[in-house]
């Protein structure tokens, strides 16, 4: 077939297929289109499925939202359709069947699409299309029980235009496989030029990592691993990984870790994105380890053993007797609830009264 | 202060003069009765004579709820000049709360020295948690006066137990109806490098002086009175 082609245009452009390629590009195009939202997931064999679910005001809407995808998809060099909708189904729907970058309308409908934008096999589409059934909105003219009986046998939601259109309307839940769980502690960093050299980058692993512990902290986790992706401009994302032998909170081990492992890194025209992820993390409380070594060596100080008394004892436990202008003996001293150290009590009571 | 000492009187015994210096007991056992608190009375006699003058650390006194009841709170015009600044003053509940505020007492780098006065003989306060106050002591080289208000003389690890009671004053100089200076009787009973002994202490309106109590006329190795046995040599 391939001669007979080029015996009719000797100039024809050939290409092996790479089904192998074009699923690792998707992989990375769906980790790189996460810059989008939250999450991700792979839509084979060549449409990504973006979760933008409250983000789209980080974008100036989602008219701004598309705009961004689209310029910077076709900057990369590709040719994509874009939609925003409620459902998965839906957007899979617009993107492949409707106008350019359609968003969802409050009365929107999509009765006027081919039934082939239900995501259903060509076998499918054919036997609907001898029924005369062209359009979606032709599905809702006939009974629901007679569609009912006459794709009973088809359990595949791919062969069963009933599924499709409840998913299309979101009746039914249609779970998808993120590319990402979605509770990994993730800080990042957006860059307002992209950096190019090591100096600059290290700040930025920096900050991140002291971001990262604050949320481990909060979360009272330890990383065990941590990932550090970092979006070039050229559109590649680099990928450094990280395991750790116990579980860590140490911004300054973390980050020298991580140090260790740029050093081969080619930022290219520069680094514009920067994100730290801890996937696997252990849970671990907070402790005091350098409050107790420093006391055990070389005594506490008389805050930290005033705290503790009264912690223990109560605070009308530790007192210290003031005295007070009196004649009568027993009330020559009053009892002052807290130790304030290198203050004098007259001092005050001065100022108080001049007040 | 300690320099002016020998020219008005007797020195105190070594056993009162090695505190402070280096080796010197970290922690001491003072036993006394519920009535006259001659115990706290006597360590802080000891302190306002040593303390320093340009000495501002705070010091610790922590009793027990029994104690309190026994012998009351501490007064601060009846305190030494030195150190009724800087008292801080622990109303524990239990032994067990005082014995904990004593040792974090002893922890503090802060502090001059630590009293610590419980009633009885608590099943807290066994050898073994004297030990940790001895070691946490000398440690950290702390000063610990543990004052037992009414206790038996039980197992302990303090380097140095005394017994002490009010001594009579001595009749004061111009007014025969005055109350004289205070006035204790010591006895060191246990201690380590120091022979036991009975002193009279006495404030003399300079410094501390004591005095070796005589025991009797006659020594002891001697022998005792005739009877009716004949004197006469052989």
């Amino acid at each position: 077939m391939l001669a007979d082609a080029r015996a009719l245009y000797p100039a024809l452009a050939v290409t092996p297929a790479d089904p192998a390629g074009d699923r690792a590009a998707l992989e990375a195009l769906a980790l790189w289109a996460q810059r989008w939202g939250p999450w991700s997931a792979f839509d084979l064999p060549d449409g990504l499925v973006v979760d933008v679910t409250g983000v789209a005001h980080l974008f100036r809407g989602e008219a701004g939202l598309l705009a961004d995808a689209a310029q910077s998809l076709a900057a990369r060099g590709f040719a994509a359709r874009l939609a925003i909708r409620p459902t998965a189904g839906a957007a899979w729907a617009l993107a492949h069947y409707g106008p350019e970058r359609a968003i969802l309308q409050p009365g929107g409908s999509l009765d006027d699409l081919p039934v082939a934008a239900l995501r259903l096999d060509p076998a499918t589409v054919l036997v609907l299309r001898r029924l005369g059934l062209k359009r979606i909105g032709e599905l809702s003219g006939v009974a629901r029980e007679a569609l009912a009986r006459r794709f009973r046998n088809h359990k595949a939601p791919a062969a069963n235009p009933l599924i499709r259109l409840d998913q299309l309307l979101g009746r039914v839940p249609e779970p998808l496989l993120p590319v990402l769980p979605v509770d990994v502690p993730l800080v990042q960093r957006r860059l307002m030029e992209p950096i190019r050299h090591r100096s600059l980058l290290d700040q930025v692993l920096g900050d991140l990592c002291a971001d990262l512990v604050r949320v481990l902290e909060g979360r009272a986790l330890g990383a065990r691993r941590l990932e550090l992706a970092l979006w070039k401009v050229d559109g590649e994302v680099l990928q450094r990984r990280l395991e750790l032998a116990a579980a860590s909170r140490d911004p300054a081990h973390i980050a020298a870790l991580f140090g260790r492992k740029l050093d081969d890194l080619d930022a290219g025209f520069g680094i514009e994105l920067a994100r730290l992820r801890a996937p696997w993390t252990e849970p671990l409380p907070l402790s005091q380890r350098d409050f107790e070594a420093a006391a055990e060596a070389h005594g506490t100080s008389l805050a930290a053993c005033i705290d503790r008394l009264s912690i223990r004892l109560g605070s009308d436990a530790v007192r210290r007797p003031v005295p007070r202008a009196s004649h009568v003996p027993e009330r020559a001293q009053r009892w002052c609830p807290r130790w304030r150290a290198r203050v004098p009590a007259r001092a005050t009571c001065r100022s108080t009264r001049g007040l | 202060m300690m320099a002016a000492v020998p020219a008005a009187g007797p020195a105190l015994p070594a056993a009162l003069q090695a505190h402070g210096g280096p080796g010197a007991p970290a922690h001491v056992e003072l036993f006394g009765g519920a009535q006259d608190c001659a115990g706290p009375a006597f360590a802080l006699a000891l302190e306002g004579q040593r303390a320093l003058p340009g000495d501002e650390r705070p010091w610790l006194w922590v009793q027990d709820r029994a104690a309190l009841r026994q012998t009351g709170r501490p007064y601060r015009p009846g305190l030494p000049h030195a150190l009724r600044h800087r008292l801080i003053h622990v109303a524990a509940t239990t032994p067990e709360d005082a014995l904990f505020a004593l040792e974090e007492g002893l922890r503090c780098r802060d502090l001059a020295f630590v009293v610590g006065e419980i009633a009885g003989n608590p099943r807290a306060l066994s050898l073994t948690a004297q030990r940790r106050l001895s070691l946490a002591a000398e440690k950290h080289s702390a000063v610990l006066w543990l004052v037992r208000v009414g206790a038996a003389r039980d197992l302990s690890s303090a380097r140095q137990r005394w017994l002490l009671r009010p001594a009579p004053s001595l009749p004061p100089r111009w007014n025969a109806q005055a109350p004289g200076t205070p006035a204790w009787h010591a006895e060191l009973f246990r201690a380590r490098n120091h022979p036991p002994g009975e002193w009279i202490l006495r404030d003399d309106g300079q410094a501390l002086i004591a005095r070796p109590v005589q025991q009797s006329t006659d020594p002891v190795d001697l022998a005792g009175a005739a009877g009716d046995r004949p004197l006469a040599a052989g």
